[in-house]
């Protein structure tokens, strides 16, 4: 079947078979290495995007399941992110990074979806990104650099 | 500085790890592997597979050399395998086609039949005299035994004994990014872009497997996403490098979370039986003890491991007498191996619940009890050896005193809250016979910067920037004046593995000893050039400078001295650190830790949480700090995940976890704030100046975190990770349930 939809802002016409997922249409056909796989059952976040604005797991998605949606990939968000990766960067929260572009596009729903002023308590924070594994930080900056950006 | 070079990069996802990015016509390799954990290759019939349409290659063991083996000090284990399988998930065979769907097809088609092999499912069975033999040599892989003193007189001496046993949890390294790569042939050799943290050695390996000149093997072994040790092991560049040879096409590779989970090596359960015994004021008089190991099918490892664990056994502590003895066994048990730790991390957790044990027994505060047996600075090391002194020990004592105390958890009924400390130390490099030299360059490249070039690995870690920070201690140089380059076999001089904490060891020590003779040529180079005596001359940002007319600009540009003299390049070698005992294998440079854990219990459910973790690393002045400090948290992390969540069970040689399901890796919602406190101080004289981060961290934590658990309960772990119905269990029999 084709599907169309938008990625990264730009139109997309795509053959796809009915079982193919969105990873693999999106980093093999769309070239879009930033959605990495990594447990392919919904566990890790590596293979996080935004469907319409909202953070899913494109490792549980159907590829026809994006006809008609708009797709952000971590590779998309330009200056939606500028802030948040500034907070990471001075916290050196990120290592290895190939947890890193799932849970950028993670921060950017949570923090885009907080009202205006709008406290993050931890435990919310905790909550959200229980789903993007980590293995190398051990969470501890990360925490700290979102904690203090959205106070 | 950043923690980590690339950081904007990972994050965006522009940033290329080694699998991602393949060429046009890049063919998909797929594995067929074992479903059964030991078993005979009665038949493999790949020719229905090889001949069907879009396969390019279909491997066995028999396009392997029929001598060709893998492993450290044992060689064990093919790359495929060979007449027998030995663990569930072993690769059989290997496809290469155009697409997934034709490799799936393609082994849907291998024909091959099992014949089943008797389990040895645990290592105590291994060691049976009628248990069925993995390997011709019998299931004892290799053991360690070493004595000082008389410890059954001394256990005659002692006011209080006491005896512990932890088995330790199969946990596995289980990075984000999945094992796997590209290879690219040529007509006369191979690119392999593979994590790997030895590209000389990975390079060498898959030559004499090729039958290859070295020279036409190009390994790329970093950037990384994530390895803790993992891919430190030989994982699955032979099949992917034989099935792009024998395609002559670009094959990629990589595994799924479910094959890892059963083919990736994990850290080795031990078993670890202790006796210690202390006098009527607390001093240490005697350690027996006895330690097994499950080191599943092939060695690996195993048997540098089972070395380090046992050198580390008595942790930082002088006792008078010692009587150690450790077995390694082979099993059906998937394959144990390098995993951040390295074995010290099994025999330091057991130590130092005992010696908990002991302290409370002898009615003496832990920290106080410590503190009596601390070894001295300049003692000898654990197994008698020469080391570089560690008058630190009583400085990370100090640190670990001077916390400032926990705010009180409220007591409660439901909770149970615990404290718990460790105070650790763990040889660092490699043992007497490893490695342990090193080789680097430092380069003036044709663009005009200095370079330092290394086979070292990138891998999260911060390697890199720590080289650049170390770059700019060194030389007046700018931002813009240094490169880092890192993690292939290009880099023309071999730095042995980065691995065992050694990384940032070896690059400060290379770039010293090159500092001066890489200046000489750099002002040689100069002074001809400007045509004016060399002291006239100073390096700084951008190039030289005249010392008389002091300037904006450099009177000549790195770019320009590199285009008039050409490359500028010295070679630099460094020896080891190590020294050989004889018959053991033992460390000289040792790092110490000190660890401080808080955990709450829930009486209901038995369900533990760490409620907070100190970590005080003594390893000198952090170079990168950053990086630094996520090198302890991670490890802190890793450390709670060894304790409480993480667990490979095999049942019957049957992996029983293979994937994060079932498998549980901590969240940021099981990790409390890790704090770090570096413990900056080495002796002025220490030769040399730092200690590596990579390790230390979790050898301290896992101990106090296991150490809180036992305060809060009153009764020590004797199975990790500690598992709720064990926790329920001991407040029964304590009559404390609610
Ligand atoms: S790959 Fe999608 S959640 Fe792990
Ligand atoms: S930085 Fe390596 S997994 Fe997160």
């Amino acid at each position: 079947m084709r599907i169309s939809f938008t990625l990264n802002g730009e139109p997309q016409n795509r053959q796809v078979n009915p079982f193919d997922k969105a990873t693999s249409i999106l980093a093999e056909q769309c070239g879009q290495e930033s959605v990495k796989t990594s447990c392919a059952i919904g566990r890790c976040g590596a293979c996080t995007i935004l469907v319409d604005g909202k953070s899913a797991n494109a490792c549980l998605l159907i590829a026809a399941k994006m006809d008609g949606t708009d797709v952000v990939t971590a590779e998309g968000l330009g200056a939606r992110a500028d802030a948040i990766i500034d907070r990471l960067r001075q916290n050196g929260a990120i290592q290895c990074g190939y947890c890193a572009p799932g849970l950028l596009i993670s921060l950017v729903a949570l923090l885009e979806r907080a009202p205006d002023g709008d406290k993050l308590e931890r435990q919310e924070l905790e909550t959200v990104l229980a789903g993007n594994l980590c293995r190398c930080s051990g969470y501890t900056a990360l925490r700290k650099a979102i904690l203090a950006l959205s106070s | 500085m950043n923690a980590v070079t690339g950081l904007e990069e990972k994050l965006r996802g522009t940033f290329r790890y080694l699998a991602e990015g393949q060429p046009e016509g890049t063919l998909h390799g797929a594995l067929l592997t074992s479903p059964l954990a030991h078993a005979t290759i009665r038949r493999l019939d790949v020719s229905a597979a090889r001949s069907l349409n879009g396969v390019h290659a279909v491997v066995t063991a028999a396009d392997v050399p029929s001598d060709f083996l893998m492993g450290t000090a044992i060689l064990d284990r093919p790359p495929l395998a060979r007449a027998k399988v030995r663990f569930q998930g072993e690769p059989i065979a290997a496809v290469a086609a155009e697409t997934k769907a034709i490799a799936d097809a393609a082994l849907a088609l291998i024909a091959f039949e099992l014949e089943p092999l008797p389990i040895v499912s645990a290592p105590r069975d291994a060691l049976d005299e009628g248990a069925a033999k993995l390997h011709d040599s019998g299931n004892l892989c290799s053991d360690f035994i070493y004595s000082r003193g008389d410890a059954r007189a001394d256990f005659e001496d002692c006011a209080h004994v006491i005896d512990h046993t932890l088995t330790t949890p199969r946990q596995v390294p289980a990075a984000m990014e999945l094992e796997g790569g590209i290879c690219i042939p040529s007509p006369t050799g191979i690119e392999l872009r593979a994590a790997t943290h030895s590209p000389f050695y990975t390079r060498s390996l898959i030559a004499s497997m090729l039958g290859l000149p070295d020279k036409e093997v190009r390994v790329i072994g970093s950037p990384i996403g994530g390895s803790y040790g993992g891919k430190e092991e030989i994982h699955i560049q032979p099949v992917l490098a034989l099935l792009a040879w024998t395609a002559r096409r670009p094959v990629r590779l990589v595994l799924e979370r479910s094959q890892s989970m059963a083919f990736a090596t994990t850290r080795h359960p031990f078993e670890i039986a202790l006796k210690i015994g202390c006098d009527r004021a607390g001093r240490l008089l005697a350690l027996t003890a006895d330690v097994l190991v499950d080191n599943g099918a092939y060695a690996s490892f195993g048997p540098e491991v089972l070395d380090t664990g046992m050198e580390c056994i008595q942790s930082a502590y002088a006792f008078k007498s010692v009587s150690l003895r450790g077995r390694l066994a082979y099993t059906n048990n998937g394959v144990g191996g390098a995993f951040r730790g390295f074995g010290a991390l099994q025999t330091l957790t057991a130590i130092e619940l005992a010696v908990d044990i002991l302290a409370r027994k002898a009615s003496i505060d832990p920290l106080a009890f410590r503190r009596i047996n601390l070894a001295g600075a300049n003692d000898p090391g654990p197994l008698g050896q020469a080391i570089i002194p560690q008058p630190e020990l009583s400085k990370v004592a100090d640190a670990l005193s001077a916390l400032p105390v926990w705010r009180d958890e409220t007591p409660s009924q439901r909770y149970l809250s615990g404290t718990g400390y460790a105070l650790v130390r763990k040889g660092e490099g490699f043992a007497g016979g490893g490695p342990n030299g090193a080789s680097g360059v430092l380069a003036l490249t044709l663009d005009g910067q200095v370079t330092f070039q290394s086979s070292l690995v990138e891998m999260g870690q911060g390697l890199e920037s720590t080289v650049r920070n170390i770059l700019l201690a060194s030389f007046d140089l700018g931002d813009a004046d240094i490169c880092c380059a890192t993690g292939s076999s290009d880099a023309g001089a071999d730095s042995g593995p980065t691995s065992a904490s050694r990384g940032t060891q070896i690059a400060l020590r290379l770039i010293r000893a090159g500092k001066m003779p890489f200046l000489e040529k750099l002002y040689v180079g100069a002074a001809e050039i400007l045509q004016v005596p060399m002291d006239a001359l100073r390096l700084g940002p951008g190039g030289f400078y005249q010392r008389m007319a002091p300037q904006n600009k450099p009177d000549l540009s790195l770019s320009d001295l590199a285009a008039s003299a050409g490359e500028i390049v010295t070679r630099i070698d460094i020896p080891g650190i190590e020294t050989t005992q004889a018959g053991v294998k033992v460390h000289t440079l040792f790092t110490a830790c000190a660890a401080r854990a808080g955990v709450r219990i829930d009486r209901w459910t038995g369900q533990v949480v760490c409620t907070g973790l100190d970590l005080l690393p003594a390893c000198g002045p952090p170079i990168s700090p950053l990086a630094f400090h996520g090198q302890m948290t991670g490890a802190g992390a890793q450390a709670l995940g060894f304790c409480l969540t993480e667990h490979q069970p095999y049942e019957e040689g049957t992996v029983m976890a293979r994937n994060f399901d079932s498998y549980f890796i901590p969240t940021i919602a099981d990790v409390p704030d890790i704090n770090v406190h570096p413990v900056t101080w080495l002796a002025p004289d220490d030769p040399v100046g730092i200690r590596g981060a990579g390790e230390i961290g979790l050898n301290a934590a896992a101990p106090a975190i296991a150490n809180a658990v036992a305060s809060a309960l009153d009764a020590a772990p004797t199975h990790l990770p500690v598992r709720p119905e064990w926790v329920l269990g001991v407040l029964a029999r304590q009559g404390r349930t609610p």
